[in-house]
């Protein structure tokens, strides 16, 4: 396979620009999760050029043996082409428990190697962690919110990355954003309450994120099922309250934010929301790839506020 | 070695052979502490099972014949002094390859949080022999954004995607050369005797008593005693 690389790099375009920041190795255990991810990739590769390894392992599968294909992916970006490559592994046998031994070959020298789980999340003793820098998961992808304990197993000494997270940046952003004021600041030693909306997994992730950063207990937060996000915080600071306030209106891809202080000043702002892709999210993800104290704070709030 | 003063045979290998001659031959409780060899036994090698090297057809079940060295070695002349040559190479490693890396030192200080530098290692320039012959220059960029973060990048030439013409491989060039009688390329004999002073007092050591021999799985980079070789210094291999 590396031989077909060489020699389809040969035939590559000389003006291409061959450059990789990375080695992505995708576990997909379904075709869907394979092809979604290569189509995020290629779509994103201009940002991110990365080797991409698609590992489709089948310890089941019969006769045992590996099927592989190769491809140079050509790109263009604004000012240049660039060129990246992409390699297809279907893994049938026992070989599909010692996935590590199939891609060191494959791994760029110097480059960090993210492994990227896009359905459920690795075992702890899956091999592929020990060869990998960064683990890109997506909790809300990998099952219900039991998911949250067995990451905050996994996660301690590892760089993980959570597309989930990722997702939430923008809400996480505004709710933040709004205690900048000089006159909003002082409520954010005062919360009593907190409210979070949402699908579960996600509201789970900000009722941690805002109990873990707010230093509040369990008994604060209140979650509830809902389609869309929507974050509401009650503060008391001085004799005076207010009411922090992020959501999302129906139908529509903008967010509103507010901060109202009783009796005094409020702040309104409404932001569009970025592109719902699996490429944004991604591209967001692979941008930071090292260890996420404050997620990992979040992650176990989120196992302590429970389903 | 030292830029030779011509490019010929006489010129290029004068120099091999004294770089050669300056290599420190280490004292055996230096090879104690400074080289690790070790055999492989069975594991995962690019998706199969293979077996131990005393499980190997023909090879003595008690073998203690090593497969892999990681060694630490001084080079004492003008331009090296103080600087550590690590040589690790062995069968049955997760890839075949053939690189040299000068590794520039830490800065004195780094002015940014250890949360902006997280896995930021060290500038290197690597010189590929093969597969795929090149140089790669790595080193630290920020990574685009209002946050400050830097990332190990690479800046990479490649003999295959840079030129039309294919070089010839090893094999080939050594044949043409001696058809045409070129001696530059081919070792001569004080440089077979300069590496020989090297390596010789190593397998004496090992002949004599009962030297250790490490263990590594096959289909990985070797025994965890090759890292501490390293993590004694504050160091670590580079992931080729």
């Amino acid at each position: 396979v590396i031989d077909g690389l060489t020699a389809l790099r040969h035939a590559a375009p000389r003006t291409a620009t061959r450059t990789s920041v990375m080695t992505l190795v995708v576990v997909s255990t379904t075709d869907d999760d394979a092809y979604r991810s290569q189509q995020a990739m290629r779509a994103l590769g201009g940002h991110h050029p990365a080797r991409l390894v698609v590992l489709r392992p089948e310890p089941d599968g019969r006769p045992p043996g590996i099927d592989a294909d190769a491809t140079l992916f050509t790109g263009e970006s604004t000012e240049h082409v660039f060129v990246f490559d992409e390699v297809g592994l279907v893994v049938r046998g026992e070989a599909a428990l010692h996935l590590d031994s199939i891609i060191e070959p494959f791994t760029l020298s110097d480059l960090p190697v993210v492994v990227w789980y896009p359905g459920p999340l690795p075992a702890r003793e899956d091999p592929l962690l020990a060869v990998a820098d960064t683990v890109l998961v997506d909790s809300k992808e990998a099952g219900d919110t039991s998911v949250f304990a067995a990451l905050a197993e996994l996660a301690p000494g590892r760089a993980f990355v959570d597309l989930s997270w990722e997702r939430l940046r923008p809400w996480r952003e505004l709710l933040a954003g709004l205690f900048d004021g000089a006159a909003y600041r002082p409520f954010v030693t005062g919360i009593a309450t907190v409210e979070v909306d949402g699908k579960p997994g996600p509201r789970h992730l900000l009722g941690g994120w805002l109990a873990s950063r707010l230093g509040i207990t369990r008994s604060q937060v209140h979650l509830t099922d809902a389609r869309h996000v929507r974050i509401v915080l009650h503060a008391a600071y001085d004799g005076a309250t207010a009411v922090f306030e992020v959501s999302r209106a129906d139908g529509e891809r903008v967010v509103n934010a507010s901060a109202t202080i009783t009796g005094g000043p409020h702040h309104r702002e409404l932001v569009a929301l970025p592109e719902d892709s699996l490429a944004w999210s991604l591209a967001r993800a692979l941008t930071h790839l090292s260890r996420d104290r404050v997620w990992e704070d979040a992650l176990a709030a989120a196992v302590v506020l429970g389903p | 070695m030292e830029p030779p003063a011509t490019i010929d045979a006489q010129g290029i290998r004068d120099e091999k052979v004294k770089a050669l001659r300056a290599v420190v031959i280490p004292t055996r409780d230096e090879v104690l502490t400074d080289v690790v060899r070790a055999q492989y036994d069975e594991g995962w090698s690019e998706g199969r099972k293979v077996v131990g090297y005393r499980q190997e057809e023909g090879v003595d079940p008690d073998s203690r014949t090593e497969t892999y060295l990681a060694m630490k070695l001084r080079v004492d002349n003008w331009r090296w002094a103080g600087v550590p040559v690590y040589i690790r190479t062995g069968k049955r490693l997760p890839k075949r390859l053939t690189e040299v890396a000068l590794q520039f030192h830490d800065v004195p200080h780094l002015p940014f949080r250890a949360s902006e530098s997280q896995g930021l290692h060290p500038n290197a320039l690597v010189l590929r022999i093969q597969p795929d012959d090149g140089i790669t220059l790595r080193f630290g960029a920020k990574v685009p954004g209002q946050a400050f973060e830097v990332r190990d990048v690479l800046m990479d030439f490649s003999y295959g995607a840079a030129f039309l013409e294919e070089p010839p491989d090893a094999y080939e060039r050594l044949l043409l050369d001696a058809m045409v009688g070129d001696p530059t390329l081919f070792i001569r004999s004080d440089e077979v005797q300069q590496a020989w002073r090297i390596v010789d007092p190593l397998l004496q050591f090992w002949q004599d008593g009962d030297a250790p021999l490490a263990r590594y799985p096959a289909g990985t980079w070797g025994p965890r005693q090759a890292d501490q070789l390293l993590e004694r210094e504050g160091r670590r291999w580079r992931t080729p």
